[in-house]
């Protein structure tokens, strides 16, 4: 039996409106917004999205950040690319609060 | 980088044709960005000239950098965090320097700039030119096809 994964409900802040779900369901939402304007992330899924923000955070998030964050286990990929998405200075993204 | 390996401004490589300054943040994290783009810069054979590389006493780091953006005919910003290369941007027109301001939009926000900067970029600019990228591979891809259109305009 493949193991159970917890599912967290998260509200978030982004860009003057709040997004309440799942970081999944999140992403997609700050995705889709943000390919209205950028094409490099309209042709993105929403997967994509998730694993480019955890392979470039090196590059935007403070190194003693990511360090912490490198000993946190994650439920899913959308879970640590949302709390990356939230730690980089200049995504306008905040985690509000969050549940589960 | 210590002082030692730093390159004296008396030792510029490259013609001014051919060098592109790049400015952005010298902060440890966004500095590796710097040197993707360096990496572009060099792939289309120009010269990369990126002001920390190079010795200067403390007091005069905004003249000389000034004086190395002047010696380029090119610059390429990484823009998303607000640093000293607002200063630098700001020059751009008086030196006349051909320039690429990048920054990364990763999220539906918008660039927060202050409405000074966004007034600086006229719209059809031929000597500014503004690009979006979420990962560095694609900021570095910006960098190559601009450098690439540049060189097209200069020797037809």
């Amino acid at each position: 039996m493949g193991k159970m994964v917890k599912s967290v409900s998260y509200t978030v802040f982004d860009s003057g409106t709040t997004k309440t779900g799942s970081a999944e369901k999140i992403l997609e939402d700050i995705r889709r917004n943000g390919a209205q304007k950028n094409e490099e992330m309209e042709k993105m899924t929403v997967e994509d999205y998730a694993e480019a923000l955890i392979a470039d955070a090196d590059y935007f998030i403070p190194k003693n950040v990511m360090d912490a964050f490198k000993r946190f286990d994650f439920p899913t990929k959308y879970d640590r690319a949302l709390a990356y998405l939230a730690a980089t200075p200049t995504s306008g993204v905040r985690i509000l609060s969050q549940r589960g | 980088m210590g002082d030692r390996r730093r390159k004296r401004l008396s030792e510029l490589r490259g013609v001014y044709d051919k060098r592109v300054f790049i400015g952005g943040s010298y902060h440890q994290t966004r500095r590796s960005l710097l040197d993707e783009l360096a990496g572009a810069v060099r792939k289309e054979r120009f010269v990369p000239i990126i002001a920390d590389e190079y010795r200067m006493a403390e007091e005069l780091i905004h003249d000389q950098t000034l004086s190395l953006l002047h010696s380029c005919r090119y610059a390429v910003f990484e823009a998303s965090d607000l640093s000293g290369a607002l200063m630098e941007i700001e020059r751009t027109r008086d030196y006349g320097t051909r320039t690429l301001i990048l920054f990364r939009g990763s999220s539906s926000a918008d660039w927060r700039v202050s409405r000074m900067l966004s007034s600086f970029l006229m719209p059809g600019d031929p000597m500014v030119k503004v690009g979006r990228y979420v990962k560095p591979a694609t900021a570095a891809k910006h960098v190559g096809r601009w450098l690439a259109a540049m060189r097209r305009k200069l020797y037809g």
